[in-house]
């Protein structure tokens, strides 16, 4: 089980991050939903250990993971919110030298590899450099190699960010499936659709605090609502959203 | 209005190059570039100018001769200085894709686009050459014997003759090289110029920089120019631009009316007189194949980069190696037979394809090959013969080895401190090799093959021819066995991963320099003479191979026994750097 616990960052004295805590059970999927700048991507990478906590902790099976960082990346697969490669590698070479540091045995690296490039379609493009590949393609990349090593910690910032139709469809199905072999899934998006149909729960983060964290039904039926849609407006939305396409438009179109 | 934006949005494009900032303010970037290119100049014209204030009577026939090995050198520098301008910003000349994805959708036409880039380009060669020429013209008047009796006039001819010829020759510098990089493009496709591209600017570094440090060593240029004019003159192109100099202004000195020498300089002084007008011939043709070669260069390069630029450049899709059995082959040697283990395959794999794929990196290897091989033409002095007893190989032919290993190793440890990409070094915390030293032990199997091995190689054809194939590969080894050692005292003890994050440099870089040159030399004069005295005997040859061998192995032990096995990524201390380089906005 994945635990945060009081989590609480401030860069320079502003409050990214308030005290934010939840636990996530192996072979549950959650949702960790919230505007730009509400703290999801700085939570997951607090997750992740790639950021130190002002204070709380992340616990990873009773352990906390600033204990022994090194085991819990090996055990983590993270796609983080800005597919950051070597561009000047082509996507197999990069895969490969993320397997070889995580010491894959090379047979089963190669094995891995090849499939999961032809799976996510991107086999004919294996040994192109990263750099001339689309957003997307960058993204099937960083989650190939989230997975390479079978772990079982999945925490995944907007991975659906850039994603062609199927692929977002096969991802979806992929974070079922990867749940149902007891990993954990932390899911970040701002597809609320895929939310709704991928995650036993949701947590809704605003302006560094969690709001909600319920089941999908739960929160419809708390807050009266069918859509999930209504749901995330009403927990952190202030602002009428007709309304505020509208004075764009006004806007836009105004010559004088 | 618009011309003027684009004009400037592609100039502040030349400062975002990775070799000259990889992500600091361009302000300061652009003071600091100015300031050296202003610092140096100014440094080597005040060198060449101290002397005539020593030396205040020396009469014009001298002073024109010795003037002629000034112009040569400040010639030479600008259309050097200009070229590495030019190759440092190599992919950066013309328009690339991510100007097409930034420009290309706004409602701008294509030929404004490309105007300006064409302008942008040029006022960045033009700050560049005026930046470098700036101080020495300014200073070309003191650059004289206070004694001579040089009018007003004929000084300010002789200002403006050198400094319209060094931005002159700078032009053709930069020219030749944009000229060069455009045809290629052109002819062999983008596709194509992808792959050699990078290649082709590292040994235009290496070419350049070899030359820009050779250059104080030469003098005696009207010497040369009369024994061999064909070779010496018209075949180097700063002669050339000296004969235009000379062409413009070179009567400004010779005709100062001669007073009577002292008694020891009159023969020297009619000598150098009659030597320096026997070549006003060579002066006029000269100055004719210099206006002629830039008059060619500039308008083959216009006309090439007009055809370039017919359509906005898009990202060129890169064809994958056809050769899959020899790639094959190379994998199944490295993973059997070089590095073993998967982590050290990764230090081994990602050493070489960042050493030849980042720009940063291919430069620091170029410049400390280029210092390498300046440093053995000094060393050797000439010394090229072929020697027939192994008493009697000159220690500086001996010697050249271990000062390119040297010089190259010091550019590879050096290139191991540069990050690759920062932003992708989440890439190793995420992965967190729990071995260091496997990795690292990767990166130096992979930096002696990449680095030492072609230096070895290069260095072998020459021992060959002077020394024989016998000794040149008993010399062969000794380099082997040095560079391995060598490698292990470098990364001796260290943890920190190369190229994956920013190393802060806490020592003064000059005065890290000026000691390591000192003491490469040094070293490699010693070692050429122990290597010599063990070519006398087997049995000497044996105890020099073994101890550097057994030493280096000492060292790796030591180094796995010391070192431990953990990772330090070096910013865990520097939270801002860390910030930056993750991306760690909210």
């Amino acid at each position: 089980m994945l635990e945060a616990r009081h989590l609480v960052k401030r860069f320079f004295g502003i409050m990214a991050v308030n005290d934010v805590s939840f636990k996530v059970s192996a072979g549950e999927v959650v949702g960790y939903l919230g505007p730009n700048g509400s703290g999801k991507s700085t939570t997951a990478k607090m997750l992740t250990g790639l950021l130190e906590t002002s204070s709380g902790a992340v616990v990873w099976d009773g352990q906390d993971i600033a204990e022994d960082p090194i085991a819990f990346h090996r055990r983590l697969g993270y796609v983080p919110e800005e597919p950051n490669l070597y561009t000047y590698q082509s996507a197999k070479e990069y895969l490969e030298l993320v397997g070889r540091l995580r010491e894959l045995p090379p047979r089963l690296l190669a094995r891995k590899i090849a499939a999961l490039l032809n799976l996510f379609g991107l086999s004919h493009e294996a040994d192109q450099d990263i750099g001339a590949f689309s957003k997307g393609m960058k993204q099937k990349v960083m989650i190939i190699a989230a997975l390479l090593h079978d772990p079982d910690v999945l925490i995944l910032d907007e991975p659906d960010s850039g994603l062609d139709v199927t692929a977002t469809l096969i991802l979806r199905h992929l974070i079922t499936a990867l749940a149902r072999r007891g990993k954990v899934v932390l899911y970040s998006s701002h597809v609320l659709e895929l939310v709704e149909k991928t995650c036993d729960r949701v947590i809704v983060i605003h302006r560094g605090k969690v709001v909600a964290d319920d089941t999908v039904g739960a929160l419809r039926d708390l807050m009266s609502s069918d859509s999930f849609e209504d749901v995330f407006g009403q927990l952190v939305q202030r602002d009428d959203p007709v309304r505020t396409a509208a004075d764009i438009v006004d806007v836009v179109v105004n010559h004088a | 209005m618009r011309d003027r934006l684009l004009i400037r949005h592609f100039l502040w494009r030349f400062l975002e190059h990775e070799v000259v900032s990889a992500s600091t303010d361009r302000h300061t970037i652009l003071s600091a570039v100015a300031g050296a290119l202003l610092a140096i100049s100014l440094f080597a014209a005040v060198l060449v100018a101290w002397p005539y204030q020593l030396f205040p009577s020396m009469p014009p026939g001298l002073t024109s001769l010795r003037a002629l090995d000034e112009r040569f050198l400040f010639m030479s520098s600008s259309m050097l200085v200009m070229a590495l301008a030019a190759v440092v910003q190599w992919d950066a000349l013309m328009l690339d894709a991510t100007d097409t994805a930034a420009l290309g959708i706004l409602p701008i036409p294509r030929s404004t686009i490309v105007r300006t880039k064409f302008a942008a380009t040029a006022l960045f060669a033009a700050a560049v050459v005026v930046a470098w020429n700036f101080c020495p013209t300014l200073l070309r008047a003191a650059a004289m014997p206070a004694g001579l009796r040089v009018g007003i006039v004929e000084s300010a001819r002789l200002t403006l003759a050198h400094g319209v010829v060094a931005l002159v020759a700078g032009a053709f510098g930069f020219l030749a090289v944009l000229g060069l990089r455009e045809t290629l493009f052109a002819i062999v496709g983008p596709a194509r110029f992808g792959k050699i591209s990078a290649a082709l600017q590292a040994v235009l570094i290496v070419g350049l920089t070899t030359a820009l440090l050779l250059l104080p060593g030469a003098s005696d240029v009207a010497t040369r120019w009369r024994a061999d004019p064909a070779v010496s003159a018209r075949a180097v192109p700063s002669s050339w631009f000296v004969g235009l100099h000379e062409t413009l202004a070179g009567s400004v000195i010779d005709s100062v009316p001669r007073t009577r020498p002292g008694r020891l300089l009159i023969r020297q002084e009619l000598a150098a007189t009659s030597l320096y007008r026997s070549l006003w011939p060579l002066y006029r043709d000269l100055a004719v194949i210099a206006i002629g070669a830039l008059s060619l260069v500039a308008i083959v390069t216009i006309a090439v980069c007009l055809w370039n630029s017919r359509r906005l450049p898009t990202a060129a899709r890169v064809v994958p190696s056809s050769n899959r059995t020899l790639s094959r082959m190379w994998n199944w040697t490295i993973v059997h037979l070089v590095a073993r283990r998967p982590l050290s395959q990764a230090g081994f794999f990602f050493t070489l394809q960042t050493l030849s794929r980042r720009v940063t990196h291919r430069v620091a290897l170029a410049t400390a090959w280029a210092v390498g091989l300046a440093m053995i033409v000094v060393a050797s002095g000439g010394s090229y013969a072929a020697v027939d007893d192994a008493r009697s190989i000159p220690l500086a032919i001996l010697a050249a080895q271990s000062l390119l290993l040297g010089s190259v190793l010091g550019g590879f440890r050096r290139a191991t401190r540069l990050p690759s990409e920062l932003r992708a070094s989440t890439t190793f915390r995420l992965a967190s090799p729990r071995d260091a030293v496997q990795f690292i032990s990767g990166v130096k199997r992979g930096g002696w093959i990449a680095v030492v091995l072609p230096a070895l190689c290069g260095l072998s054809i020459w021992h060959i021819a002077v020394l024989g194939p016998r000794l040149a590969a008993l010399h062969f080894v000794v380099g082997a066995a040095l560079s391995a050692l060598a490698i292990e005292v470098m990364f001796f003890r260290d943890r920190r991963l190369p190229f994956v994050l920013g190393y802060a440099s806490t020592v003064d870089v000059k005065v890290r320099l000026a000691g390591s040159v000192t003491g490469l030399v040094a070293v490699s004069f010693l070692m050429a003479w122990f290597e010599r005295q063990s070519f006398s005997s087997v049995t000497a040859f044996l105890a020099l191979l073994g101890t550097l061998v057994v030493v280096g192995l000492i060292l790796a032990v030591l180094n796995r026994v010391f070192s431990g096995s953990t990772v330090i990524f070096d910013v865990e201390d520097d939270s801002s750097l860390l910030a930056a380089s993750l991306n760690l906005t909210m």
